[in-house]
């Protein structure tokens, strides 16, 4: 069902701060809730129909998988656990242990929790970060994972962060090939997008550049 | 009375102005996005309460919309 609150500063009005009750810090904010008012999903993928078919779903199945959990299904339980890992719900060491304890995962449940384990923990890298040179080593790390063929992110979130900080890191490093493949990655998904055009712009003309320094 | 007097009189009455305006626009700029086209395309719960209990009645998630109205 649809619910739109309107921030409207007027003195007194009744959920006034309902937007940062719920975590939200600027406009619009898009999130699904359980009936309990939970935020169980935010919607920070493209503002689509499709995408928010996506988010749709998974907050539907999260409703779904945490009745199910709740009645004692193991494999619901297991479930449900990778739904709270996917919307950051709780943290990858969290999720290792609570899936220990509930249970065997299929191939499929176990496929699922590497990948968002990977999202998470490449998340949680990244918003521990406090420093300048914190965020150089971080990238260079992401630059090192790709070179070395490690399976790559597959949240959106996930995936800008990963490969942005890498392409930084290949830009410090003058990796002209790695830089080209990084930008290929990124325009592939998120080059339609109209608030990254200048981005690309940038990225393009730096390629360029890198490559003129390497002649 | 001399310039300055009349350069701080002025910015008195335009801050009260100011302030009745802002207040009376904000219940008014609230109205108006009441009015929104997208609020008519769809049965849109606009009071939270109300749409808590709806979920629990029917077991769906909310799907929210977090907008303002006092600046564009």
């Amino acid at each position: 069902m649809l619910f739109c609150h309107i921030t409207t500063q007027i003195q007194g009005e009744k959920h006034g701060d309902l937007l940062e009750q719920k975590g939200g810090n600027a406009f619009p904010f898009l999130a699904f809730m359980d009936a309990d008012g939970n935020v169980i999903a935010v919607h920070n993928e493209d503002r689509t129909a499709v995408e928010f078919a996506k988010t749709g779903e998974k907050a539907k199945s999260f409703v779904e998988a945490k009745v199910k959990a709740e009645k004692g299904d193991p494999s619901a339980k297991i479930d449900f656990i990778i739904l709270q890992l996917s919307f950051g719900q709780i943290k990858a060491d969290a999720a290792q242990k609570q899936i220990k304890e509930a249970g065997v995962p299929t191939k499929e449940q176990q496929a699922k929790v590497e990948a968002e384990l990977l999202n998470a923990s490449i998340m949680e890298t990244v918003k521990g970060v406090d420093s300048q040179e914190g965020m150089k080593a971080v990238a260079k790390k992401f630059y090192e994972m790709h070179k070395a063929g490690k399976p790559a992110p597959t949240s959106s979130q996930a995936v800008q962060a990963y490969f942005i900080l890498a392409l930084g890191a290949a830009d410090e490093l003058k990796d002209v090939e790695t830089f080209a493949a990084l930008l290929k990655i990124l325009k592939e998904k998120f080059g339609a997008l109209e608030g990254a055009q200048l981005f690309f712009k940038a990225k393009e003309k730096r390629l360029e550049e890198l490559k003129a320094e390497k002649k | 009375m001399n310039l300055v007097k009349h350069a701080a009189l002025a910015a008195i009455w335009v801050a009260a102005l100011g302030s009745a305006a802002l207040a009376q626009t904000l219940e008014e700029k609230r109205d108006e996005k009441l009015k929104a086209a997208f609020l008519k395309k769809a049965d849109w719960f606009l009071d939270y309460d109300k749409a808590l209990e709806a979920a629990k009645k029917s077991g769906k998630p909310i799907f929210s919309f977090f907008t303002r109205s006092y600046s564009p």
